[in-house]
């Protein structure tokens, strides 16, 4: 891994963006997050969220077991307005 | 951790973190602000961050239009880009009882200097060309309504007062507030103790927990609202639109993802913030009928924060009668971020000054013995 890895492919973070963002005092998973619009595309953290955990941990000395997961948010899977609405507009 | 402190800011949210800063820059060297969590992790964070002028009652709006004109040179001062969008608000009304209503509100804006405007469906679909108008029997818009990043506004916030001196314990509880006699002398943390003459109770939704340590009873319920983002998509619309029917909103960021929310109705007030499928199918119904467009979008998460709901839907701000040095800056009820900059403003005044260059009175907690005006302008 360099500093140009990307981390975070929905939103183009790389392992240099993380690594700063901790340094800014950022240590738990939820502030990255946040700050950094981290793991909120479409896959949700899917990928790049253990890859931070491993980061974090690694930077802030802390063993992996330590670092906390971000609060799942549903659905979990990108679904359509119009499975929850009850219908695509053109059959309304 | 200091163990003293000239004020002890109990709350890491938007009020909290800009009060700190106000102290700050008005000259306070020893201000110490504790925040259970991460700054910014209740309502500050949940919400839809929206900044409008738009409401019903002459204290709301003054404490509006002042935040507005802090938000607008707020990215300066802070130099942090908040994301301050002024896009409008877009208010829709489908009853003719919602349009009397709304003129009532335009009226007192209008007297008050806010440039808010009522519109025709047609004038309405201009401004979001993908609205469905069918049963919109017209609308409100004001310009100047915008949005901004609230984590980019407390970031700036609390930054720019941890430079000028003040103290900032995240992941800090609070657990014990002490008096001696009916002055407030020492907040008991997890952390360590902090002696103090003054207490400021910035805790949001929480804020009856803090309240309840020194025998103070507020009449303010946590109530869950909960929110979903789609998948960014390129730009629709620049306004944030809102249905006075349902509550419904909505509105796209920067990046290009829409959010919006709604409230439930029948939500029973208390510390919920668990995800639910009906929310989801009530605020996607709700929002596909304002924006028929939205329907094939994918949404990739919801979540929910508390609105901290008095009686009257106003703040409770001020020192507190019987509890020397405990001053309340709670009871945002559901708009507490947007005119979070102002009360921030008039608070460090109230503490450095004893006096507010703008009436509080409004807002104090003892209002609630008599009769009181309601807001009528609440969404989510």
């Amino acid at each position: 891994m360099n500093k140009h890895s990307i981390i975070c492919r929905c939103n183009d973070l790389t392992y240099e963006d993380i690594v700063s963002a901790i340094h800014e005092g950022y240590t738990t998973l939820e502030e990255l997050k946040r700050h950094l619009r981290m793991g909120m595309g479409p896959c949700q953290g899917r990928t790049c969220l253990p890859l931070a955990a491993q980061i974090l941990a690694k930077k802030t000395d802390r063993s992996l077991d330590r670092i906390e997961l971000p609060t799942s948010r549903p659905p979990f899977e990108p679904t359509p307005f119009y499975l929850f609405s009850g219908g695509m507009d053109d059959e309304r | 951790m200091k163990d003293s402190a000239e004020v002890v800011i109990v709350g890491g949210g938007i009020t909290g973190c800009a009060l700190a800063y106000c102290l700050a820059k008005r000259g306070l060297d020893n201000v110490v602000l504790v925040e259970r969590s991460f700054l910014g992790s209740g309502a500050t964070g949940r919400g839809g961050a929206g900044i409008r002028q738009q409401y019903s009652t002459e204290a709301n709006i003054k404490l509006a239009q002042g935040s507005v004109t802090i938000f607008e040179r707020l990215a300066e001062e802070l130099e942090t880009d908040i994301e301050y969008r002024q896009g409008g608000y877009l208010i829709l009304a489908e009853s003719q009882e919602e349009v009397e209503q709304q003129k009532k509100g335009l009226q007192l804006q209008k007297k008050l200097g806010v440039e808010s405007e009522f519109l025709s469906p047609k004038e309405a679909k201009e401004i979001v060309p993908m609205l469905n108008i069918e049963g919109i029997l017209g609308a409100t818009f004001c310009s100047k309504d915008g949005y901004v990043n609230p984590f980019r506004v407390v970031e700036g916030y609390s930054r720019k007062a941890s430079e000028l001196g003040v103290e900032i314990n995240t992941f800090t509880e609070v657990i014990d507030i002490e008096t001696k006699g009916k002055t407030i002398s020492k907040v008991i943390t997890d952390k360590g103790e902090i002696e103090t003459n003054i207490v400021v109770n910035a805790a949001g939704a929480y804020s009856n927990e803090i309240a309840s340590m020194v025998g103070v009873d507020l009449p303010l319920q946590p109530v869950r609202h909960e929110m979903l983002a789609t998948e960014p998509i390129e730009h629709l619309f620049d306004p944030m639109v809102l249905s006075l029917n349902s509550g419904a909103w909505c509105r796209q960021t920067p990046d290009g993802e829409i959010i919006g929310g709604m409230g439930v109705p029948g939500e029973v007030p208390g510390y919920n913030l668990e995800s639910s499928l009906r929310f989801l199918k009530l605020a996607t119904k709700n929002l596909t009928k304002l924006l028929p467009g939205l329907s094939s979008l994918n949404i990739v998460r919801q979540w929910a924060g508390h609105y901290a709901v008095t009686p009257d839907s106003h703040s409770i701000l001020g020192w507190t009668k019987g509890v020397e040095g405990f001053l309340q800056a709670n009871g945002g009820s559901g708009h507490g971020f947007q005119i979070a900059p102002k009360i921030a403003e008039l608070l460090a005044e109230l503490i450095v000054d004893d006096k507010t260059s703008m009436s509080i009175e409004r807002f104090k907690l003892e209002r609630f013995k008599g009769e009181v005006e309601e807001e009528r302008f609440v969404f989510g």
